[in-house]
């Protein structure tokens, strides 16, 4: 509540880089937040991992057959995919609920708004984290060539990081003024889910009618950043522009949602 | 006592947009858009707004102590969120120099399925503590609520007593140049409630400023030294705390009789 002596785009900023820095904070609450949501379990969040399994060896050996795939190429392809897609898909539904879900705390504690989703996001990798050991399963039982590229994985996972952080901080403030958009992320994301080369492969509509589809849809884009890489397998110039413009752009988008309406979000709540 | 702190309200408003749930829908927006201007049905929803603090100028200095009295819903709550910096004014300014602690809303952040010591560092990390910070008064919190062992359990074991006094342990384990109080916060058995009465009146008398709401007559006489009538959202009178709850007295009176 100090006066405003410079532009609220730089407050904002300063306060989203104070906060993000302070990784003991969000971290460490994170950490709990799932320590304690699996506190009278025996294998804590690996339930999750073990649902995601089950899935990726059932479904994926299915949609191998059906769609006349080799399945020790469609497999790890549709496994590493599938995990993307879930830290992708429950952070921006998370993300839809962050401010309305912690309604009670925001007027109860002056605290920075960001630090719910810088949570909430912490939370999601935590989990994402455990889901990796499915890959490291699977490439011990089917594995494929290790190459130096491996290691661009990291920047494609923070460039998807980036993109996410941006779009659940806007999608955040704006589902505490507009209730039903909710609703409309979960039946979207399901909807994306099927338009989005998890389940089938982008060569499956290279030269088709679709193929603007996979070239136009972000998520095909960021998801490849991260599982190209983890396959070993190259990733174009153009896709590192383009995940890159995606992240700048929700970045910029999220400060300025911050930047305009993140003292008005406790009124809505 | 600290001099540093100052608070100064000018013209300070704020008001609530109630959304019901069709402003909230984004469809009813987009209709409406879509929909020819004649052929828009003529009862058109405005938004509906509440004014919850009307043109507040406080000037507020280092020593003072403040009591704010008012009948329910008269914006004391508001104010101290104002105060906090919960609440951004919607017009207006406030200008707030010096450390805030808000008590009030104590048990937000604490986790039933969290043990004590885990509950302390919640509560310590939500509001705004390092966690190093925590770490280092974490003995000290768990001295003050007597509580030991107990402390290794989770919170939904707590009995309500118990509960309380973690609360009132990790809330005032920080201090602050300005402190908000909603009602004073009396807990515990009567041992414990002296202690904890103790620990309070040294927090006040370190702060610099206290902001205390309260229904309370004779705390408001014992801890403050000038008082703020306020009636529906608007500042009715400031002066001395005799005069203000001889003042509010007779218009509870009038509006009794």
């Amino acid at each position: 509540m100090t006066k405003q002596t410079h532009s609220p785009i730089k407050a904002a900023a300063q306060e989203l880089l104070a906060q993000g820095l302070q990784f003991d904070r969000w971290g460490t609450l994170a950490l709990m937040d799932i320590s304690l949501r699996y506190r009278r379990t025996v294998i804590g969040p690996l339930w999750i991992t073990l649902t995601l399994a089950a899935t990726i060896g059932s479904v994926g050996t299915v949609y191998a057959a059906l769609f006349k795939q080799d399945v020790s190429s469609f497999l790890p392809s549709f496994a590493v995919g599938l995990i993307v897609w879930t830290l992708m898909a429950s952070t921006l539904q998370e993300g839809s609920n962050v401010f309305v879900l912690s309604g009670h705390l925001i007027k109860a504690v002056p605290a920075p708004l960001i630090v719910h989703v810088l949570q909430m996001l912490a939370r999601n990798v935590i989990i994402f984290l455990h889901h990796l050991l499915l890959v490291i399963v699977l490439y011990l039982v089917m594995p494929w060539p290790v190459h130096a590229t491996m290691v661009l994985a990291i920047p494609g996972f923070l460039i998807l990081l980036v993109a996410l952080f941006g779009s659940a901080t806007a999608l955040g403030m704006l589902c505490a003024r507009f209730r039903d958009i909710g609703s409309a992320i979960t039946s979207g994301l399901q909807f994306i889910f099927f338009l989005t080369p998890i389940i089938w492969t982008a060569d499956a509509v290279r030269g088709t009618a679709f193929q603007w589809l996979v070239a136009a849809n972000p998520f095909t884009t960021l998801l490849e950043l991260v599982r190209k890489p983890l396959l070993s397998q190259p990733v174009d110039a153009d896709q590192w522009l383009l995940g890159l413009a995606y992240a700048a752009g929700s970045a910029l988008l999220a400060l300025g949602c911050y930047a305009k309406y993140r003292s008005r979000v406790a009124y809505w709540l | 006592m600290s001099l540093s702190a100052h608070i100064l309200l000018q013209n300070v408003s704020v008001e609530f947009p109630i959304l019901s749930f069709r402003d909230r829908s984004l469809r009813r927006r987009f209709m409406r858009a879509v929909t020819p201007f004649m052929a828009r049905p003529q009862t058109q929803t405005q938004t509906h707004v509440v004014s919850a603090l009307n043109d507040i100028t406080l000037d507020i200095r280092a020593g003072d102590r403040v009591a704010l009295v008012g009948a329910n819903g008269a914006g004391k709550t508001t104010l101290l969120r104002v105060l906090a910096g919960i609440y951004h004014p919607t017009s207006g300014h406030a200008d707030v120099s010096g450390r805030c602690l808000s008590l009030f809303d104590l048990a937000a952040g604490f986790d039933e399925e969290a043990t004590g010591y885990e509950n302390i560092m919640r509560r310590g990390l939500v509001v705004g503590a390092r966690r190093a910070e925590i770490e280092a008064r974490r003995a000290e919190i768990a001295d003050f609520t007597e509580l030991g062992d107990k402390l290794d359990l989770p919170l939904r074991t707590y009995s309500s007593g118990m509960m309380l006094r973690l609360i009132f342990a990790v809330a005032t384990a920080v201090e602050g140049e300005i402190v908000l109080l909603d009602e004073w916060i009396g807990v515990g058995d009567q041992q414990f409630r002296r202690k904890a009465r103790q620990r309070l009146d040294d927090i006040v008398a370190r702060a610099g400023i206290l902001v205390l709401a309260s229904h309370d007559i004779d705390l408001l006489r014992s801890s403050c030294n000038r008082a703020v009538l306020l009636q529906q959202g608007r500042v009715a009178a400031t002066g001395t705390v005799d005069e203000i709850i001889a003042r509010y007295l007779a218009a509870t009176g009038e509006a009794r009789g």
